[in-house]
């Protein structure tokens, strides 16, 4: 798998979600791998390199973050808090990709850190400001 | 006969009846009195009709001046015996001249004598008289004015006087046999003379003992203490009142000085008493403490006066001492129950309201101990509050009352000798050991409820009565008063802080609810729309004109569907959300709003005017924007097809607030179905035609009461509709 294209990590439960997200991805002709887990303590493993994440040929780090809120286990804030005390993934964006639009998730999610926050279902347009989020980071995944 | 007089008209009166009546009769009458004497009998006689001078003229009547009269009787000093019989003898002669058998004589030379306080003289003189009777027929009334016979020192002489009267008198014997008439009548003057001044006497003397008997029984009776001391306080009497109060009799006390009755600590009073009596002053009403025989005490007021001989010297000082217990006690028990009224008033904690009435007890009772038990909630009878009882007694009784629970009117229970109770053994045992002799069980009760007991315990035995229980009866009723009082109230701010409680888990839960609606309930909602869409996108080929309207209906029932949760969250949250008012700035947001609606296309075709500047109200941000937004929603939406809407938006001041007003040219609500506008799910348009929720105007509405304002229409049916939202004003206008 190539290394240079940027990977998004999405956490998301719903099957559903899952496929709407790589129609969106198509649609906006994005053509950039896509890692799914499908909960919260999932995406930690995932992150942390645990147990078969620790193949990063496989599952490589990735230069974008999708967050569920609701998931299983750990939820989206569970696991954007852990992601920002973790200082070798402090740099990676992590943007909520929910069907809530309350503001008082908006607001706890930018308090956490979150780059940004979209409700669902996810637009082209939602992802290609994800990628841009991504391509401003430093990418030191890719050395 | 003796005639003793006070009033010298009453003398002439009874003379002139006497001499009167005699010659009416054809008797002769002789009066030898003072002058006006005299002259007052003469008149009398004149007015009963009898021609003085010519009774005069024939010897029936004469009048000499007693003091002429006596003068010529005596010889240095003395009545003279020969004169008196030559004097009086001849006049009474005369007298019986003209076949006039009987005189009648008053003569006042024998008072005329005594009021010289020659008593002796006096009475040789009635000898005389007395001498003359046994020789010649005649009646004698004499006259002394009752004042010249009192006091010890005439007593001797009075009663010879007396004597003198009587003495004369023919015994029975004598009279039964042999009586001539002469005699006969003489007997009848002396026994008249007799019977009218034992008569006199023995009114006087009666008059004399009913009247000390009479004291002798008010001192004797009177519920206060009466006593004498003499100067040296020594007791001189002593009555039963004295007994009563102080328990010594009169026999034990007498003789002994009044400071047995003074307790040590007062036996200064005593010498200040006796100097101020000594000085002639009297001492009234003063309060002390007295001493009794069996060495309690007793609050008394004495009323000390002195006490003076004929000759006005102090000899000593009579004491009346009123028992005051009584009276201080009720003063004092007033005292306890307006103090513990006045805790139960002010404090609303029931350790400090036990704790007074249990001082007020004490206080009304001088309990050594007292308690107060209530029943716990586990039914058990337990001390809530104490005073001097042990940890091993109160553990001992605990749990223990002689009334059931349910008892609809217990009755106090009073014990005045544990020795002789039908306590168990084990209780007896413990009470003794406590060194408790007598004590009472009040109830505590409420509407008929049992909720404890007040306990009053003595260290000796004591005799409860009934209406001593009166004062503890107050205090129980205070207290159980008082503690249904606060009960109750506990009971309430228990109840309000419960509901409270579950109200907010209540909020909690449909905060909850609430999340999980718009997360996994739009979830299936916008999977079926977007699978639809694919469906379209990616198979529209495919499918015939048929085909694709059902899916265009899919994907807007569900936009239809999402929206709706939308609003039905807005709505349920506006209910319960806290929100805080402030000052809002309306233009502002206004002008926002309008600009959004503008911008996402809602209301491109749409042209919407805010006239002037929007007058600034106390509001919440959020939901005025919600308000407004979907005030302008509907004003934009409701149009005839093919007309553009055109919206006017402006405020006016109302009576210290302000109204936004939201006028649109739309199709306009008929009157009679504007009431039902702003209720959940009312729609008054078809759906078909004007898509949307009907949750709208009820959000427009929920909102602006939840900041204390409210929102209205107005329009009839066919001019468009100018719906308004009336909120409290920012500004002062």
């Amino acid at each position: 798998m190539s290394t240079n294209k940027p990977v998004i990590l999405l956490a998301e439960d719903d099957e559903n979600d899952v496929f709407f997200m790589r129609r969106s991805l198509q649609k906006a002709a994005l053509d950039l791998p896509l890692q799914v887990v499908t909960n919260g303590q999932e995406a930690i493993d995932y992150l942390g390199g645990v147990g078969k994440f620790n193949d990063r040929d496989r599952y490589p780090l990735p230069s974008v973050i999708l967050l569920d809120l609701k998931m299983p286990f750990l939820n989206g804030f569970e696991v954007l808090a852990w992601i920002r005390a973790q200082c070798s993934l402090k740099s990676i964006p992590v943007i909520i990709l929910t069907s809530s639009a309350e503001e008082r998730d908006r607001q706890k999610a930018a308090q956490l850190g979150a780059k940004a926050y979209f409700v669902k279902p996810p637009t082209p347009e939602m992802l290609q400001e994800a990628v841009a989020l991504s391509n401003h980071q430093a990418a030191p995944i890719s050395a | 006969m003796v005639q003793f007089y006070e009033s010298d008209a009453f003398l002439a009166e009874r003379v002139s009846e006497f001499i009167g009546a005699g010659i009416e009769a054809g008797e002769a009458g002789i009066v030898i009195g003072t002058p006006a004497h005299n002259s007052a009998i003469s008149e009398r006689l004149g007015q009963r009709g009898l021609d003085l001078a010519a009774l005069a003229k024939a010897g029936q009547y004469l009048a000499c001046d007693a003091e002429d009269t006596l003068a010529q009787l005596m010889v240095n000093g003395w009545p003279d015996e020969k004169r008196f019989r030559q004097l009086i003898g001849s006049l009474i002669t005369n007298a019986k001249k003209g076949q006039r058998r009987r005189v009648r004589a008053f003569g006042e030379m024998v008072a005329l004598l005594w009021a010289e306080q020659k008593q002796e003289a006096a009475v040789r003189l009635e000898e005389l008289w007395n001498n003359l009777g046994e020789t010649q027929s005649f009646s004698l009334l004499c006259a002394y004015p009752i004042n010249i016979c009192g006091g010890e020192a005439n007593g001797k002489a009075f009663d010879a006087i007396c004597h003198a009267h009587s003495n004369v008198s023919p015994s029975e014997s004598h009279a039964a046999h042999n009586q001539t008439e002469e005699e006969r009548l003489r007997e009848l003057a002396l026994l008249e003379q007799k019977a009218k001044s034992l008569e006199i006497e023995i009114a006087k003397r009666k008059n004399i003992e009913d009247r000390s008997r009479l004291l002798a029984s008010i001192v004797e009776h009177s519920d206060d203490a009466i006593a004498s001391k003499d100067l040296n306080g020594i007791i001189t009497s002593w009555n039963a009142g004295a007994q009563r109060i102080f328990g010594y009799t009169a026999e034990e006390i007498v003789g002994q000085s009044v400071t047995v009755l003074i307790p040590p600590e007062l036996q200064h009073e005593e010498p200040g008493i006796l100097a101020r009596l000594r000085r002639g002053e009297r001492i009234d009403h003063y309060e002390t403490i007295r001493r009794r025989k069996d060495g309690t005490t007793v609050e008394v007021s004495l009323t000390v006066s002195p006490l003076k001989d004929d000759t006005g010297k102090i000899v000593g000082a009579s004491k009346i001492a009123r028992d005051i217990s009584e009276r201080k006690r009720a003063q004092m028990i007033q005292q306890a129950l307006y103090d513990l009224a006045s805790t139960v008033n002010r404090t609303v904690a029931l350790p400090e309201i036990y704790d007074a009435a249990l001082s007020a007890l004490c206080r009304c009772y001088n309990a050594h101990r007292a308690a107060i038990l209530l029943y716990d909630s586990g039914g058990v009878m337990r001390f809530t509050a104490w005073r001097n009882l042990s940890e091993e007694y109160r553990r001992a009784v605990e749990g223990h009352s002689p009334w059931q629970r349910d008892d609809p009117a217990p009755q106090p229970v009073c014990i005045d000798d544990v020795s002789q109770s039908p306590l168990d053994d084990h209780l007896r045992a413990v009470v003794r050991r406590e060194g408790i002799h007598s004590l009472a069980f009040l109830p505590i009760t409420y509407e008929g409820r049992l909720l404890g007991k007040f306990m009053i315990y003595y260290n000796v035995p004591h005799h409860f009565t009934r209406e001593e229980l009166h004062p503890a009866q107050t205090i129980v009723t205070q207290v159980a008063f008082a503690i249904e009082r606060l009960r109750t109230g506990e009971n309430l701010e228990r109840m309000v802080n419960e509901r409270t409680a579950s109200l907010r888990e209540a909020i909690a839960q449909m905060e909850e609810f609430s999340y999980s609606v718009s997360h996994d309930l739009r979830a299936p909602v916008r999977a079926m729309q977007c699978y639809a869409e694919v469906l379209r996108e990616d198979y529209g080929a495919q499918l015939d004109e048929h085909a694709k309207k059902y899916l265009d209906r899919i994907i807007n029932g569900g936009m239809r569907m999402d929206r709706l949760i939308q609003d039905i969250l807005t709505y349920s949250r506006l209910s319960r959300r806290e929100i805080k008012l402030a000052p809002i700035n309306l233009d502002r947001i206004t002008r926002e709003i309008v600009r959004q609606h503008v911008e996402i296309g809602r209301s491109a075709q749409a042209e919407i005017s805010v006239e002037g500047h929007l007058l600034p109200v106390i509001g919440h941000e959020g939901s005025l924007t919600q308000a407004i937004s979907n005030l302008l929603n509907n004003a934009v939406k409701f149009v005839a097809p093919g007309t553009k809407p055109k919206v006017r938006v402006w405020t006016e001041r109302r009576n210290g607030a302000v109204r936004l007003w939201i006028q649109d040219n739309g199709i306009g609500i008929k009157p009679e179905y504007q009431h039902r506008l702003f209720s959940v799910f009312e729609r008054v348009h078809p759906e078909k035609k004007y898509e949307g929720t009907g949750i709208g105007l009820a959000i427009v509405r929920k909102a602006t009461e939840r900041m204390g304002g409210k929102a209205g229409v107005e329009s009839d049916g066919v001019n468009g509709s100018r719906f308004w939202i009336q909120l409290p004003a920012a500004e002062k206008s």
